[in-house]
Formats: C-alpha cells, sequence, structure tokens
C-alpha cells in the first residue's frame, strides 16, 4: 500500500512535501483550486526543486482552469526540474468550479483536453479548437532544454460515476476517488474494476 | 464537503454523488437552511464555499457534531485507522492520499506511523 499527501495548496507547500518525502510518503498532490487556495504549479515548482523521490501531481486539475497547451507547458516544465516524478490528476471539477458558481464541466470536453494534453507532451503536431477555429499546434523547441517531454508523466483520472470510470478504463489511466468508509470505499473500487473490465483492460493493470 | 455539497445542491441542483447517511440529516438541514441566508443573494456559493477543505467557519461549528464526523470521515484511534487501511489493502486499493488542513501539519507525522505499519 502506497500512502500520498493531499495539500491545499498554499506558497510554501514544499515544506509539506519535503516531509512527507522524508517520511517515505510515496506522492504529494496539490488541490487546483483558484478561488480556494494557491496556485498548484507554482507550488509544484518549489517542491520540485526541495524534493527529490517524492511523485508532484495535481490532485486534481480542472481543464476549463487554463488551456491545455499552458498545462502541457506546466507539466512538461515540471518535468524538467523533476525528470519522471510528475503526475497529471484530473477531473470535472466540484470546488474549483463550484467556488465559482459554475457545475462540472462535460466529461467530452474533459477527454479532449487531455488528447491535446498528452499530444503535446508526445510531441505530435496535432490539431484542436482555439478561440472558434481549428488550429494545428505543437511544442516548437521540445529538444531545446527548456522543458522535458521525454520522461512519462502519468495521468490519473478522478471518477465516481459509471461514466467517468469507464472513461478513465479507455484512457488506461490510474484512478482517483474519494472514501469517507471501508465498505463505501470497497463499494466504489468494485464499481470501477467492472468498468475496468469492460474497458477490455486487465485487471491487475488498475 | 458533504454541508457544502448539500448546499449546492439546494441552490443550484448540482448533483450530490456523496450520499447522505441518514443519522445526520438533521444537520445537513440545519446548514442548507443557514446556507439560503447567504449573501450575496445572486452568489450564495461564495459563503458556501469559503474556507472549503481549509478552515471551519465560525457559523458552521454548530453542525460538525462528533456523530457526523464519525459517519462521514475517516477519523478513528490509530488501531481502528490501522484495520480500515489493512481491510482497503485485501480490497485492491494500492495508495491512500490522506488530506493535510492547513494548521493541521502536524497530522502527517500521525499517519506516518500508520504508515510504518504497512512498510
Amino acid at each position: 500500500m502506497e500512502f500520498g499527501i493531499g495539500i491545499a495548496t498554499s506558497h510554501d507547500s514544499w515544506k509539506l512535501a519535503q516531509r512527507a518525502e522524508e517520511l517515505g510518503f510515496t506522492h504529494a498532490w496539490f488541490f487546483d483550486t483558484q478561488m480556494i487556495t494557491a496556485d498548484c504549479f507554482v507550488a509544484m515548482g518549489a517542491a520540485a526543486l526541495k524534493t527529490s523521490r517524492i511523485r508532484l501531481g495535481t490532485g486534481v486539475l480542472v481543464p476549463s482552469n487554463r488551456i491545455a497547451a499552458v498545462t502541457a507547458n506546466a507539466f512538461a516544465t515540471l518535468n524538467a526540474m523533476a525528470p519522471g516524478r510528475i503526475d497529471f490528476g484530473v477531473g470535472t471539477g466540484f470546488s474549483a468550479r463550484r467556488a465559482m458558481g459554475l457545475g462540472a464541466m462535460k466529461l467530452a470536453d474533459m477527454e479532449e483536453y487531455i488528447r491535446v494534453v498528452y499530444g503535446l507532451l508526445n510531441d505530435e503536431t496535432l490539431e484542436t479548437d482555439i478561440e472558434g477555429r481549428r488550429r494545428k499546434i505543437r511544442f516548437l523547441n521540445p529538444d531545446f532544454g527548456l522543458i522535458n517531454t521525454q520522461d512519462p508523466v502519468r495521468l490519473h483520472v478522478s471518477a465516481y460515476g459509471p461514466k467517468s470510470q469507464a472513461l478513465t478504463a479507455k484512457l488506461n489511466a490510474g484512478w482517483k476517488t474519494f472514501i469517507a468508509d471501508v465498505p463505501g470505499a470497497i463499494g466504489a473500487l468494485e464499481s470501477m474494476q467492472q468498468s475496468w473490465k469492460d474497458g477490455g483492460r486487465s485487471p491487475g493493470d488498475l | 464537503m458533504l454541508l457544502h455539497r448539500a448546499a449546492d445542491l439546494d441552490m443550484a441542483g448540482w448533483q450530490n454523488t456523496s450520499p447522505v447517511p441518514a443519522a445526520v440529516q438533521e444537520q445537513i438541514d440545519g446548514y442548507v437552511a443557514m446556507a439560503r441566508g447567504f449573501t450575496p443573494e445572486d452568489a450564495r456559493y461564495l459563503n458556501n464555499h469559503r474556507g472549503h477543505f481549509i478552515f471551519l467557519k465560525p457559523e458552521e461549528r454548530r453542525f460538525i457534531t462528533a456523530e457526523l464526523i464519525r459517519r462521514t470521515t475517516f477519523t478513528a484511534t490509530e488501531q481502528e485507522l490501522k484495520q480500515r487501511v489493512e481491510a482497503l489493502r485485501s480490497a485492491g486499493w494500492n495508495q491512500l492520499v490522506i488530506p493535510i488542513t492547513p494548521g493541521e501539519e502536524r497530522a502527517i507525522e500521525d499517519w506516518a506511523r500508520i504508515k510504518r505499519a504497512f512498510d
């Protein structure tokens, strides 16, 4: 069993990430709640410099907070600061959106966002809608040492219902959810395992 | 989170993905009734989510009963927590993430003791 911490992002979250690393925690997940906490990528940058083993992830990033190209760039920059230690946790949004009077974003929009982020991280030239028009985009200088698109950035999807769990399986992603008790946690896992199986994934890969 | 979700549901009809245990319905109803008085009236979500996951607003404290904590959070004794984590591990969970609230950073030391039992 791995143990991670969830960080209500602060200007000095690196201190908590550093202590978690000293204590043997494997992951530090930073909230992306722009109206409530500090900025996750700024805080993760500081943590990247102050740690050497613990994995650093968004827990979870909400796509509507920034365009996909900016997010891909932020992950690639972090990946240069902490090579191979970066996780992309993503969800349709609770706190980040409700604090602005918005409900969750559409699952299909999140899937498209993930496609663009990973296309850029894979150094692809891809098409996406920008300001109402279909445009081709790519990172122009990925081999110049400014960012790191070589080490993998793992994807983790926050999924509660069957549709988001099916998307998690479709994308072969890690699965994140909230739990408050053991029976509820076991029920959630069984539901996800079924979605994983329905998606044609091997049980051992979940 | 349960209280804020319940108020969201009341304000805007957003889906509540966390079922509410009947034993704490009175606290939930009380919070929702209070949240109907949040201002500004056309943006009650501002007050609803202030402090969310960060701190308890003074006006929220009366709804956070021992029963609500027991039934809707992972809070327990060290021995009970170890048993719960073992149950999760046996069921196939492979990572447990502990949210650390600002001002309560010492909790990471407590959770490190739980973690060591599974190293």
